[in-house]
């Protein structure tokens, strides 16, 4: 038998072996997330309506990260230019002026002193706002070895930062040395979007082309599990809030929960009226609610424990692709191919 | 008022003048709305760079001297990278080096690949330049992963090593340097900001950064014309030039640009010119029959990239070039800029 052949028997012996694991993995779960939630009454929310229009931006944007002071917010955009704004006043404190304009993502720091971002340049950059020139921000590092465009970077503190890449991987940085610590490679495609545990410094979780999501041992830089279930790209990831669960958005029209102790999917979100991918998702701070941005311009807002769609909200005129929760609850941002972030609550 | 509330409002006051200083600073300086952006693509080696090198030539006064510094570095180190692929190949092909060269290409092979070649390297380089069976093995460079423009460089060896080496524009549009990430270009012309952008370096899933060149003025579809009887560097098994339609048949067919203009550079003519009279295109073509003749050639191998846009709707243009033909350059970035103005009705 020539090697190709060998491969795609061993192939079939493959997903011969996961169906039969997927279907004794059924028949011993007792009930599904669904069923459970069944006898749980309805919520009732007050409609979601945008408070504030944040505008400024020249192209569409393509990253939007609450402070920990659930007041502040950065947003990145394909115009070259990172914003920071104060989410209350209604205004810009800095305005970032990027190398590359091919930015897909930024992110504050929890101390709020620092604020990087990364695109097609390959690189993660990261500026350190409280060095301020004649009302210029200068690089503070430039973080390079990815192959790949940086898709996704998350602060752990001051000294440390994670990206995803197109080049399959996640590296853990030394900011001040500008140096990798860990890498993190398992993914067979490009990785999407990675989320740090709540309450778990030592863990992270991974989002990618090759329709898995992965969680991470940061220390050891080895791949503790990995969860199978969408059927195409997975563009976000994004933790449940007690850690022990996490959802993601995918281009296969269906977010899903992922429960990190049962080690499987608890549940899919979606309907037939939706054909077209989800970039970004985001819990509230009960966990009840599960926001996603789609395509096709929209937010829906998912009943995590029932699965069905509470709300849709239509207020962007582009695709919606990137989106918060801050971290007292109280609002949620949206960024979009409109050039416009808005703010919801 | 009291002093808390006085500290108040100058700060607010302070907050809303920084404000708006930053969206006058946004409004201005930023030619992002009116800019017309050049998109080049193309699979690896097929003179995407070579092509911004030229914009850069043609338009901004070529390089400074921070650029031709780095470039410097690249020419001398790839001096090593390609004689070490050459040597590598006399192995490859079975052929023998004379008895004094095969002791001095084993030592060469040691040289660690990111040594700077000093009088005796270039020394060795020389001597091993002149063997037959390297010069054997560059005359079969098809065969193997081994740049067009190495002969360029080697034959300049003396030049290049000298302590004052100020390479030319020639020598910086020749050097291959693969590009990583994204490569850039910003100029102006006829009062109006542009960029061309070379997403080359990518090896990612297009898909997921294709968007972010949406609206795009025009694309400028490189296929180096030489490389019919070569295989890719990523993939042995596979002809570069069916590599190259079938990234140009997904990138023309793809939804993003149903309205964009394409334009098509067909590149490395003077190699192609070279190569038809001895390698017939049957051996990527089956169908084709024109035979060692460099009209029907180059007319068989065009026809096939745009008969893959199928609408008629959507304009190809086919352009021929050669990296040191600055003329064929020229008259294409005329054509090309020409044709922008003209869609965009200004």
């Amino acid at each position: 038998m020539s090697i190709e052949d060998r491969i795609s028997t061993v192939k079939e012996e493959i997903k011969q072996l996961k169906n039969e694991i997927n279907l004794k993995k059924s028949n011993l779960s007792e009930s599904s997330l669904r069923t459970l939630a069944s006898d749980i009454p309805p919520l009732e929310t007050s409609e979601l309506v945008v408070r504030v229009h944040l505008t400024g931006h020249l192209g569409k944007v393509y990253g939007v990260h609450w402070a920990e002071d659930s007041n502040h917010i950065v947003s990145a955009s394909q115009d070259g230019k990172v914003i920071v704004w104060d989410a209350q006043a209604q205004c810009k404190i800095h305005a970032i002026r990027l190398r590359s304009n091919w930015v897909m993502d930024c992110a504050f720091s929890p101390s709020m002193n620092l604020v990087a971002c990364g695109g097609l340049d390959n690189l993660c950059t990261i500026y350190d706002l409280s060095q301020e020139e004649e009302g210029r921000i200068n690089i503070y590092r430039e973080l390079s070895s990815h192959t790949g465009y940086v898709s996704c970077c998350r602060f752990l503190d001051d000294q440390r930062i994670v990206t995803s890449s197109g080049d399959m991987s996640c590296i853990l940085w030394d900011i001040e040395s500008g140096s990798k610590i860990t890498e993190f490679a398992d993914h067979n495609g490009d990785v999407m979007s990675l989320d740090l545990k709540p309450g778990d410094t030592n863990t992270f979780a991974s989002g990618a082309c090759d329709a898995t999501s992965k969680l991470w041992d940061l220390r050891s830089g080895t791949c503790e599990a990995t969860f199978e279930g969408h059927q195409s790209d997975i563009n976000s990831v994004q933790f449940f809030p007690d850690g022990n669960a996490f959802g993601t958005g995918s281009d296969d029209a269906t977010c899903r929960l992922f429960d990190i102790r049962a080690g499987r999917e608890l549940m899919e979100y979606t309907n037939d009226n939706i054909l077209c991918g989800i970039s970004s998702v985001a819990f509230s701070i009960s966990g009840r609610l599960m926001f996603a941005g789609y395509d096709n311009f929209s937010v829906h807002v998912w009943d995590v424990l029932k699965g069905n769609d509470t709300a849709i909200l239509e207020e962007h005129s582009n695709r919606v692709s990137c989106l918060g929760v801050s971290k007292d609850g109280m609002a949620l941002v949206t960024g979009s191919w409109d050039k416009e972030l808005k703010i919801w609550a | 008022m009291g002093n808390k509330q006085k500290k108040r409002k100058i700060q607010k006051k302070k907050q809303k003048e920084k404000n708006e200083r930053i969206n006058k600073s946004l409004q201005e300086g930023n030619n992002f709305e009116k800019e017309m952006k050049l998109l080049v693509l193309g699979t690896g080696d097929s003179g995407k760079s070579t092509f911004v090198k030229q914009a850069q030539i043609l338009f901004k006064d070529g390089f400074d001297e921070k650029q031709r510094e780095v470039f410097k570095q690249a020419i001398r180190n790839n001096l090593i990278l390609h004689m070490k692929l050459l040597i590598n190949g006399v192995y490859d092909f079975g052929l023998d080096l004379s008895k004094s060269n095969e002791k001095l290409a084993k030592r060469f092979l040691e040289i660690s690949d990111r040594t700077q070649p000093d009088q005796q390297i270039a020394e060795t380089i020389s001597k091993l330049w002149e063997d037959s069976s390297v010069k054997e093995v560059f005359d079969r460079r098809s065969e193997l992963q081994i740049p067009d423009t190495a002969n360029y460089y080697l034959d300049a060896i003396d030049r290049i090593v000298e302590k004052n080496y100020r390479p030319t524009d020639k020598d910086i549009v020749f050097c291959r340097i693969p590009t990583t990430g994204i490569n850039e270009l910003k100029f102006s012309v006829q009062e109006h900001p542009w960029r061309i952008v070379d997403v080359g370096g990518q090896k990612s899933e297009r898909r997921k950064w294709i968007h972010q060149f949406d609206d795009v003025s025009m694309i400028i579809y490189v296929v180096a014309m030489s490389e019919y009887d070569q295989n890719l560097y990523e993939d042995e098994n596979i002809n570069r030039m069916y590599e190259s339609l079938e990234l140009f048949d997904s990138i023309a067919s793809n939804r993003i640009f149903t309205r964009t203009s394409i334009i098509l550079v067909f590149n490395k003519m003077d190699i192609f010119e070279e190569k038809i009279k001895k390698t017939d295109p049957k051996i990527c073509f089956k169908n084709y029959s024109g035979g060692c003749d460099f009209e029907k050639a180059k007319k068989y191998i065009t026809k096939q990239f745009i008969k893959v846009v199928k609408t008629k709707r959507r304009k190809v243009f086919p352009f021929y070039t050669q990296a040191a033909n600055s003329e064929s350059i020229k008259k294409t970035f005329e054509t090309i800029i020409e044709t922008v103005l003209e869609n965009s009705n200004i």
